[in-house]
């Protein structure tokens, strides 16, 4: 072996070794600096921001010191430079070995590779690389032996930081408060597809309604008790945790944790899942067909916070008009989402639906998200509204309207008597015999006089309203053989109208018309006979049929004229007070304040103020109570209050929060100054 | 002082213009029967302009389906918050109709959900006495529509006014025709009208 | 030997002139003393009786403390004093006669001025501008209210909260009193009223038994219409009630002769469109005419007077001739309801009579502490005042002491110690 390569194997090997001492010295330098952070983190409990940045920190530490070190010892690895490291440790070479690679010489001059020859150096060389590596490689050691040898939750921290590992440095024991430390953990409902998440010692909780809320601590001092909405809640209790779980509300409440003489409050904020925001994007407008044919392009877009389930197009046809209208309703283009935004598109044939002139074709989109909890949540577009045109479109009547005709008043006062006979019959038991006679025969009065007012129409109809006074009313005294004054008002009837318009074939439409008149009259009679001996029960039945009857006799002459009115201009100053009737207006209440907590709320936090000092964990209680109140009321007092219970329970300065909190609580509004300061008192 | 000015909401659906005759017989009532300075017409207002908030009382009402837009919805929200009142009543006097599921579910989204208004509110006793609740109309008592006599009013109220208040009674066909034909009646069936508009002004 | 005898000497003068400076009296010149001791040596100054008396302060004294050296300027000796700059600072509070009305701390100084109450910080007030000075409102305080401006503290003097009677209104029923009264109540005043609806038919809140001071601290009339209350009216603000006349009420014949104006015709809104940046410009008038000659012009629009009042007897009458106010509360923008409730409660509070609320300053210090202290012993001295004999050091004392202590170490260094 030539002098060069022995010269060159002393510079690998020392070459690995200067590389395997750096790595171990940046492998120590990171370990060192776990250690520190476990310890530090084990007095003083690191915030987990904080520890997140520790591996990170530790790995570019071990990289930069092993970099420093490897191009430190860049000066032994060239041939030369591991000549002379050799030299220096062997000074009898007396330069012959540097001379001795150097290129200019190398194999040239034998004096010098004998005199190289005689020195053995390479035991040397590796006792070096041993030393080299002994010292970073026990540190190395010793330190991984301290950090195996640390609470596996304290490295744990340190090196996979998580929300909600606040409970890892907890020691239960008999001592312990076990509400101390919590950690809560929140698992939302499986339609939000939301990760579950942690947090460690929160004051309040925020979530989605329907979540799953456990709060978890260590074993201390008592079990512990959860008292929410005035009920409790027991711990279970697994090794040395205990956990509650429970529900997140659908309003603000306050979680009091209790165990022994501890308390601690937990608020619990629920967070709602809103509706899909649906937009119709076309038809863009409402419009007017002239004819109900063609197609129209349907199409809307929906959004959801968390997600969308389905869609569909929803349409209501309403025919008709005046007094009557149906409608029809049907959906289209249904579809089902597995993401949070969703478009629905269809093409609605207007032939197939049937739709005829002066109908009206109302279209909205409607989608539904995934919320298996509280909804599911509907959202609605805005409607369009198509109208198919009439054939008579621009035709227009002027009508006045008249009052209404006989035999509604008629319908109206029989229900009305029906009503009064139904309620004297239900309080029956709680009266007396003569005052129940006493009302019924009331009721048979009123039941007597409809009945000669149903008889006046039937009769004057049957052509008989010439036969006035005592002749009518000694006839309409008693039921009438309907068949028989119909039979003869249809032979005088016949003899002049001819034949028959419709209707059954033996009855004319003159017989059809009356015919339910006259049921309701000898219904009636036969209701007032009851009442009036005291049986409105009895009475009930003919009362109904005599009800139904004039609705029959009503629907088969209801004639609606509908068209465009004149605007009415009302003479104010010719009906001015001309009514009959005169009120008489009850007094009127007084309307609450605006905000009448207000006061009380400010004295509430003027009291968690007083006790910062002597308390800042009652303060803090206090603070989150009062939060809770105002949630839905003020959130930015609300914000304000949260952030300084915060800070007082974080044990930092809350002097700029609580002054924040209490300018929102107390806040003046800003008024514009209208008049001067004459006001002011003398 | 200006005069009241009876307001007619207009709304992007439906048949709003439904009962046209309403406001000039209630005009000519609120005259008949008190001192209050009223104006001889009415006006109609779009339910989603900044005009509706010139009108502290509007009426409303259709046979066909009410779906309010979401300028609509805001706008309401914030005309009740201010001290508005919007009364509307089912045309259709059918609580299965389309008008009543379509506006009592917009209503609740605009305002808040209707409740039953109990018959002894000051509605009741703001000029006459109604001393059952809210009358019964001709169309209820013939059996019409929903074939129920409906013993209470709906309400959305704001501290114990009332912000919105929904009749299934069609009184819009009720007081539906000339304040002239007032003289053909025994009894006025819209002294109740005038109630609804006195409350409005006094409470 | 001799090296003992010059320390001995230069230990002697530095003693005399400790003794010289810190504590040396000397009964027959002048005095300087420093403002935290001045308590201790009040009795000694007082005895003394110095000729001249100079007070270094780094904050005003306390009222006791000033009050004894104003007390010894007055018995013959020249009380000067200086210190670090003071800036000049006043507080006051005042509190409107409505319900739930907040303290407004008016605040003079010229700097930057922090507010507390007995509970912890309030506010701070920036003084600074063209007006030296600033005014904030302060919703709830506990406590007593201190201003602070670097080292100079003034206490604050909070009014009590005044009791107050109801707020009785009168005129046609109508979209202006249902809003006028709303706006009263949701702002906490007890409201009764008199709402005319139709002849014999009022609407009535409240009894209403007797129109006077110890049911009533105002009446509002929206218009003419005063019914049965108009003769009472009058009698009551002699009283001491407060009144106020919106719109055409000042033309009613029965407050004619009390109301400050006449109402002219009503003149509407400059815009159709209701401005929400300025809402009392946005509503209807009826303008204020023939103003009698003791009534105070308070606003006016262009050549328009909008408001006055006057005194009559002992209560005050307000006229605004705005109509049609509750448009504010309609119409206005996101803050009317509460603009328009603010607005009408500072109305009524201006003329509303209230019993006489008991002495309300609950603060121990002064409301102008610096301005006290120059009012007492005069402005602080610009220059240093006249040496003190009692504290001016002799012009030897130096060089002898500076050869006493060279000598010593010389001696020293010349027999070869260290």
């Amino acid at each position: 072996m030539t002098v060069v390569e022995r010269v060159d194997r002393a510079r690998r090997t020392l070459r690995a070794a200067a590389i395997g001492a750096a790595a171990l010295r940046g492998v120590a330098a990171a370990l060192a600096l776990l250690l520190a952070a476990a310890v530090l983190d084990a007095f003083v409990s690191l915030p987990a921001g904080a520890r997140r940045f520790v591996p990170v920190v530790a790995v570019i530490t071990a990289a930069v010191i092993m970099i420093r070190r490897v191009r430190g010892g860049a000066a032994k690895s060239d041939t030369g430079g591991a000549a002379l490291w050799i030299e220096s440790r062997f000074p009898s070479l007396r330069y012959a070995l540097v001379t001795a690679v150097d290129p200019r010489y190398a194999g040239a001059v034998p004096e010098l590779d004998q005199a190289v020859a005689k020195v053995e150096f390479e035991p040397a060389v590796q006792s070096a690389a041993r030393r080299a590596l002994a010292a970073p490689a026990i540190t190395v050691v010793a330190l991984a032996i301290v950090l195996v040898l640390l609470p596996a939750g304290a490295i744990a921290r340190v090196v996979r930081p998580a929300a909600g590992d606040a409970l890892k440095l907890a020691r239960a024991g008999s001592r312990t408060n076990p509400l101390a430390t919590v950690s809560v953990r929140v698992v939302a409902p499986a339609y939000a597809g939301l990760k579950d998440e942690s947090f460690d010692n929160p004051a309040s909780v925020r979530a989605l309604v329907g979540s799953a809320v456990t709060v978890e601590g260590v074993q201390g001092d008592g079990p512990v008790v959860a008292t929410l909405s005035d009920h409790d809640l027991a711990a279970t209790e697994s090794g040395e945790r205990w956990r509650i779980a429970m529900v997140m509300p659908a309003v603000p409440t306050a979680v009091r944790l209790r165990a022994a003489a501890h308390e601690r409050l937990l608020v619990l904020e629920p967070t709602s899942d809103s509706a899909p925001v649906v937009l119709l994007t076309s038809p863009a407008r409402d419009s007017i067909l002239r004819k109900p044919a063609g197609e129209i392009h349907l199409a809307a877009t929906a959004s959801d916070d968390y997600g969308l389930a389905s869609g569909a197009f929803e349409l209501i046809v309403s025919s008709g008009g005046g007094e009557n209208f149906t409608f029809k309703s049907r959906t289209l283009g249904a579809a089902t989402f597995s993401a949070r935004t969703g478009q629905l598109t269809a093409t609605l044939m207007l032939d197939s639906i049937g739709l005829q002139g002066g109908d009206m074709l109302h279209i909205r989109a409607v989608a539904r998200d995934r919320n298996s909890v509280t909804g599911p949540g509907v959202g609605t577009s805005d409607t369009r509204t198509l109208r198919i045109a009439r054939a008579d479109e621009y035709d227009s009547v002027d009508v006045d309207p008249a009052p209404p005709p006989e035999g509604e008043k008629n319908a109206l006062s029989q229900r009305m008597l029906l009503m009064m006979a139904q309620a004297l019959e239900a309080k029956r038991a709680k009266i007396s015999h003569g005052a129940l006679v006493g009302e019924s025969r009331g009721i048979a009065l009123e039941q007597t006089r409809l009945r000669k007012r149903v008889g006046d129409i039937v009769f004057t109809r049957l052509g008989e309203a010439g036969e006035e006074g005592d002749a009518v009313d000694k006839r309409i005294d008693q039921p009438v053989n309907a068949d028989s004054v119909l039979a003869a008002a249809d032979r005088a009837a016949n003899a002049t109208v001819g034949t028959a318009l419709e209707g059954n074939e033996d009855e004319t439409p003159l017989v059809a018309t009356n015919r339910p008149l006259l049921e309701a009259y000898n219904a009636m009679w036969s209701a007032s006979s009851e009442l009036e001996i005291g049986e409105p029960g009895k009475a009930i039945p003919f009362m109904k049929k005599a009800l139904d009857a004039l609705q029959a006799a009503r629907s088969a002459e209801r004639i609606y004229l509908r068209g465009k009115t004149r605007a009415v201009v009302v003479d104010i100053d010719r009906v001015r007070l001309q009514g009959k009737d005169k009120g008489a207006p009850a007094a009127r209440t007084p309307r609450q304040p605006a905000d009448p907590a207000r006061d009380k709320r400010i004295a509430r936090f003027d009291v968690a103020l007083q006790l910062v000092r002597s308390s800042p964990a009652a303060a803090v209680d206090s603070l989150l109570l009062l939060r809770l109140d105002l949630l839905d009321r003020d959130a930015g007092a609300a914000r304000a209050i949260e952030t300084a219970a915060n800070a007082l329970r974080g044990g930092k300065d809350a002097t700029n929060a609580l002054i924040l909190a209490r300018r929102a609580l107390a806040a003046v509004p800003s008024t514009p100054v209208a008049l001067s300061a004459w006001g002011s008192p003398p | 002082m200006s005069d009241f000015t009876f307001c007619t909401a207009q709304y992007d659906s439906g048949d709003w213009d439904s009962a046209p005759l309403v406001p000039a017989n209630l005009i000519d009532s609120v005259a008949r029967y008190t001192s209050i300075s009223v104006a001889p017409t009415g006006v109609t207002v779009p339910l989603g302009s900044t005009e509706l908030f010139k009108y502290p009382l509007a009426y409303l009402t259709g046979h066909l389906p009410v779906r309010f837009s979401e300028l609509e919805r805001r706008n309401l929200r914030e005309y009740c918050d201010r001290g508005g009142m919007l009364f509307v009543d089912d045309h259709n006097h059918d609580v299965d109709g389309v008008f009543h599921k379509s506006a009592t579910e917009e209503i609740g989204r605009a305002v808040g959900p209707l409740k039953e208004l109990p018959n002894s509110h000051a509605l009741y006793s703001s000029f006459f006495k109604f001393e059952d609740g809210p009358p019964a109309t001709t169309h209820e008592l013939n059996g019409w529509g929903d074939n129920l006599v409906h013993k209470h009013l709906l309400a959305v109220l704001r501290g114990d006014r009332i912000a919105v208040l929904y009749s299934s009674k069609d009184y819009s066909s009720e007081w539906g025709y000339h304040p002239d034909n007032k003289r053909f009646l025994s009894i006025d069936n819209t002294k109740f009208g005038v109630n609804i508009i006195v409350y409005a002004l006094t409470r | 030997m001799f090296e003992s005898g010059a320390r001995a000497v230069a230990f002697a003068l530095i003693a005399f002139a400790l003794w010289r400076v810190l504590g040396g009296a000397n009964s027959a010149g002048a005095q300087r003393v420093l403002g935290s001791s001045l308590a201790r040596d009040l009795p000694s100054i007082e005895s003394a009786r110095t000729a001249a008396l100079h007070v270094q302060i780094d904050a005003p004294p306390a009222p006791a403390d000033r009050d004894a050296l104003a007390a010894v300027a007055h018995a013959g000796t020249r009380v000067t004093w200086s210190g670090a700059a003071m800036p000049p600072l006043v507080a006051v509070a005042t509190r409107e006669r409505a319900p739930g009305a907040p303290v407004r701390i008016s605040v003079a100084s010229g700097t930057t001025v922090s507010l507390a109450d007995g509970l912890a910080s309030l506010d701070s007030v920036n003084a600074t501008g063209a007006a030296r000075g600033s005014t904030v409102d302060v919703g709830a305080p506990s406590g007593a209210l201190s201003a602070r401006s670097g080292a100079v503290v003034a206490g604050v003097g909070v009014p009590p909260a005044a009791p107050l009677h109801a707020v009785l209104i009168v005129g046609r029923a109508g979209w202006e009193g249902k809003f006028v009264a709303a706006a009263l109540e949701e702002q906490g005043w007890t409201v009764e009223e008199r709402l005319f609806i139709a002849p014999g038919a009022d609407v009535l809140q409240g009894a209403i038994t007797a129109i006077d001071t110890s049911h009533f601290s105002a009446i509002v009339a929206i218009d003419t219409v005063l019914g049965a209350t108009g003769p009472a009216i009058a009698r009551f603000v002699r009283a001491g009630g407060g009144l106020v006349l919106l719109a055409d009420a000042a033309n009613a014949s029965a407050v004619r002769s009390i109301a400050p104006a006449g109402a002219g015709t009503r003149r509407a809104a400059d815009s159709r469109a209701f401005d929400i940046a300025n809402p009392v410009n946005a509503m209807a008038v009826y303008p204020l005419e023939t103003l009698r000659s003791d009534a105070v012009r308070l606003t006016t629009r262009g050549s328009i007077v909008t408001s006055a009042a006057r005194r009559e007897g002992a209560g005050r009458v307000l006229q605004a001739a705005f109509d049609e106010t509750w448009r504010w509360r309609m119409q206005g923008g996101a803050d009317a309801v509460a603009a328009h409730r603010a607005w009408w409660s500072r109305m009524v509070s201006s003329v509303a009579a209230t019993p006489m609320p008991a002495a309300g300053d609950n603060s121990s210090a002064e409301s102008a502490p610096v301005a006290r202290l120059v009012e007492a012993l005069g402005p602080a001295s610009a220059v240093e005042p006249p040496s003190s004999p009692a504290r001016r050091l002799p012009v030897w004392l130096f060089p002898v002491l500076l050869v006493c202590l060279l000598a010593e170490w010389a001696s020293r260094r010349l027999r070869g110690a260290q």
